[in-house]
């Protein structure tokens, strides 16, 4: 019985070893190697070990790193919370008993098919301060030509413009896991709750939402990660962080470290930094799980 | 036997990468050819004159194979240099010029002045000095220039009549086609109804800050990392330049351009400042559309000055075939094939080889290379289609006029470092977000403190030239 066991085990490896294979030499191997690296100054040409200069540079002089990493917080604090509030208000929507329900899920899910590349470069001319459809209609409405929005032109607009475009997505995979937790909380409760003479709002609020914690939990981790990690959007709409660095998000700036001033060691340094910051973000997530996540089963 | 046939498997999957190298590296004992790998950017118009060059290369060198690696240009210097840090660089390889002073030390190009003094056939006196001067390190020439090109300015015949305007290249060739004849005419190019802009007058690039202020006696930065932008002259240069964006508004401010509803081929523009290599993507996008033409960037208050820069043809260190690489590179860059690239059925660009009349072996021949006649050239399939009248541009002089007063960016191993913040600076001046006054100063701070040098000489002779250089090169 223990042979059989054994073999089958040895079995699973081989079956997995292409996977395995590939992390150790593609994700394993690249990642202990950046993480040697950030303690080194490599311009892919020499590698000069540095001991904690990187680090000491990221935290101390280096004002585009707390540009960067303030855009990117700003971005994850606003565009997470109105994203992930969206999303669940559309499956909440679209979990009613609507007619051709499956064509309204099927028209909220299409646009996030479009690629972000060419999604961006709509929303940059949809945004357009003079040709823009948004400020068009604007115009239309009476607002003084001279007064007009710049959008991703303005210093001050620039990140909130870049947090409305990223609203584009609620209809896409967040949307359907919050539908499919919605689907899974037993209608029991909802009666149960009517009998007692709960309105639809003391519903939502008593029986969905704590129902729904585990899922929004999972898409709030996985929301802050994402936007930690925004790079497409950002460097598609501006490349330089411009205006005035409103718009450098950390990806981007260890893109311009890395490839582009070929700083790859101090590149390496503030993807570990990112990391750091992340597992403490996650953690700090985890930690107040536990006052507002109701797991089924949990006893507290 | 599981335990065995899954070990095996995992030794096969371990070693699978290192036979798929060996694989690709023993081509050339399959057909019993040389095979080198060459790798560039793509360029839609020229892909026929390259698929062309490639053959004629093959068919002249019929033990050598030609494996061509077309790069999108956008990702082209990140898989470059990472193809040279690990080892597997190309044979040959094209390389803007940006990148060689960063990389020059880790020793991935091939020097180049012995294979030149082997070879009769080739000298390195048959090449314009700047264009050496430009892939030279170290006393070492790293690479042969290629695709050379200037700044030049490609401006609507038919606006420019319907303005009432003399023609500019008539104007630079009476000597009055000026900074104030320039802006003069972008004025009255310019033309807004009910306060939207409905054609605009000129639209300039970055790039063009060298030649404005140079033409006003300024500078940005040079080689020495002596830094200029601050100088009242530049001032000068950056405050004409200024003016036509935000007091006259005679050009596209950010934003006021988008989707290109003012480029130069919708016809609502009257002048664009741009590379030479520009032309076959113009002529191809105008389609007979509008009449147009070129001519050189304007005289300054201070002097004429344009800006030029090619890039490099590389042979890499690593390459197991030193002497079929310099073949090729001699092909890459002969006279022929620069005639193919430069001559009058694509003039992409300026030849690195000196024209001149009545040519020697190496030089291009002066009346073949302005002329206005697409001539048969077996390097350029389309050249023999020979339409009647010959497509734009056709004022050539300007080739020839642009290398007269031509200077090269002042690149140094700190170069990448200080072009997106460059660039940031910039976009702050355009959208008025800063004078120029705080332009100048606040760049000039920057860059200083960057590049860790005081405040240079005072500027007494911007562009001196050198003593073995064209006049008008700086060094």
């Amino acid at each position: 019985m223990k042979v059989k066991a054994s073999r089958a085990g040895w079995w699973g490896y081989v079956f997995i070893s292409p996977w395995i294979i590939g992390f150790l030499c593609f994700v394993a191997g690249p990642m202990i190697a950046s993480l040697i690296l950030s303690f080194t100054d490599f311009n892919l040409v020499d590698a000069r070990y540095v001991g904690l200069e990187n680090f000491q540079k990221i935290l101390g002089s280096d004002e585009k790193f707390w540009k960067a990493l303030s855009n990117t917080l700003l971005y994850t604090l606003l565009a997470v919370p109105l994203g992930l509030t969206g999303s669940l208000l559309l499956a909440v929507l679209l979990n009613q008993n609507l007619k051709l329900k499956g064509v309204w899920r099927a028209c909220f899910y299409i646009p996030t098919l479009v690629p972000a590349a060419a999604a961006s470069f709509l929303w940059l001319y949809m945004f357009n301060e003079y040709q823009g459809l948004i400020n068009k209609t604007l115009l239309m409405m009476g607002a003084d030509a001279k007064n007009l929005p710049k959008w991703f032109n303005s210093t001050v607009l620039a990140m909130p413009t870049m947090v409305m475009m990223s609203l584009w997505g609620i209809g896409g995979a967040r949307m359907i896991i919050f539908l499919a937790g919605l689907q899974n909380i037993p209608q029991a409760l909802y009666e149960a709750a009517s009998i007692d003479g709960a309105s639809r709002w003391r519903q939502f609020w008593h029986v969905t939402m704590p129902m729904l914690s585990p899922v929004i939990f999972f898409n709030l981790i996985l929301g802050c990660v994402g936007a930690f990690q925004l790079f497409t959007q950002a460097f598609l709409i501006s490349p330089e962080g411009e205006p005035n660095n409103a718009m450098l998000f950390y990806a981007v700036y260890i893109f311009r470290q890395a490839f582009q001033l070929f700083h790859a060691g101090y590149a390496s340094a503030l993807a570990w930094t990112l990391f750091i910051i992340l597992a403490v973000i996650t953690a700090i997530q985890f930690f107040f799980a536990r006052y507002w996540v109701h797991y089924e089963g949990d006893v507290k | 036997v599981a335990r065995f046939i899954g070990i095996f498997t995992l030794i096969l999957l371990a070693i699978a990468p290192f036979v798929a190298y060996n694989v690709i590296h023993t081509a050339d004992a399959r057909d019993g050819k040389v095979h080198l790998t060459y790798m560039a950017w793509g360029n839609p118009e020229q892909q026929d004159t390259d698929d062309a060059v490639l053959k004629a290369f093959e068919e002249s060198h019929p033990n050598i194979k030609i494996d061509f690696i077309v790069a999108p240009s956008s990702d082209y210097p990140q898989k470059i240099q990472i193809m040279m840090a690990s080892g597997v660089a190309p044979d040959v390889f094209k390389l803007d010029l940006f990148y060689l002073p960063k990389y020059f030390p880790a020793g991935y190009f091939m020097p180049l002045e012995d294979f030149a003094k082997k070879d009769s056939t080739f000298s390195f006196d048959d090449f314009y000095p700047m264009t050496k001067e430009e892939l030279t390190y170290n006393g070492k020439i790293l690479g042969l220039n290629t695709l050379f090109g200037g700044r030049i300015v490609y401006y609507n015949k038919k606006l420019f009549k319907e303005a009432g305007l003399p023609d500019p290249y008539e104007q630079f060739q009476r000597g009055e086609w000026t900074y104030d004849a320039f802006a003069n005419a972008a004025r009255k190019l310019t033309i807004y109804e009910n306060g939207m802009a409905k054609q605009f007058g000129v639209k300039f690039d970055f790039y063009d800050m060298w030649w404005v202020v140079w033409g006003y006696g300024g500078d940005i930065t040079d080689k020495n990392h002596h830094v200029y932008i601050d100088d009242p002259a530049s001032i000068a240069g950056m405050k004409w330049y200024a003016d036509l964006l935000h007091k006259d508004h005679v050009m596209p401010r950010p934003g006021e351009d988008a989707a290109g509803i003012f480029s130069f081929e919708s016809g609502r523009l009257g002048m664009l400042v741009d590379w030479q290599g520009a032309s076959p993507r113009l002529r191809r996008k105008i389609n007979n559309m509008f009449d147009w033409d070129i001519v050189p960037v304007p005289r300054g208050p201070a002097g004429h000055y344009s800006l030029m820069k090619g890039n490099g043809l590389i042979m890499s260190s690593k390459t197991r075939h030193p002497a079929e690489s310099w073949e090729f590179l001699k092909f890459l860059n002969s006279p022929e094939t620069e005639m193919a690239y430069c001559g009058p059925a694509l003039r992409r660009a300026i030849p690195t080889r000196i024209v001149e009349d009545n040519p020697k072996p190496g030089r291009i021949d002066k009346t073949k290379y302005l002329s206005d006649k697409w001539t048969k050239n077996p390097l350029n399939p389309k050249s023999s289609e020979s339409p009647n009248p010959p497509p734009p541009p056709r004022n050539t002089g300007t080739f020839l006029a642009i290398h007269d007063t031509a200077h090269r960016l002042p690149v140094t191993e700190l170069w990448q470092d200080w072009q997106p913040d460059y660039r940031n600076w910039f976009g702050r001046l355009n959208r008025n977000e800063i004078t120029t006054e705080q332009f100048c100063r606040g760049l000039a701070k920057y860059l200083r403190d960057l590049l860790g040098k005081p405040k240079g000489d005072p500027l007494v002779t911007p562009g001196k030239p050198a003593s073995n250089a064209p006049a008008g090169v700086r060094q």
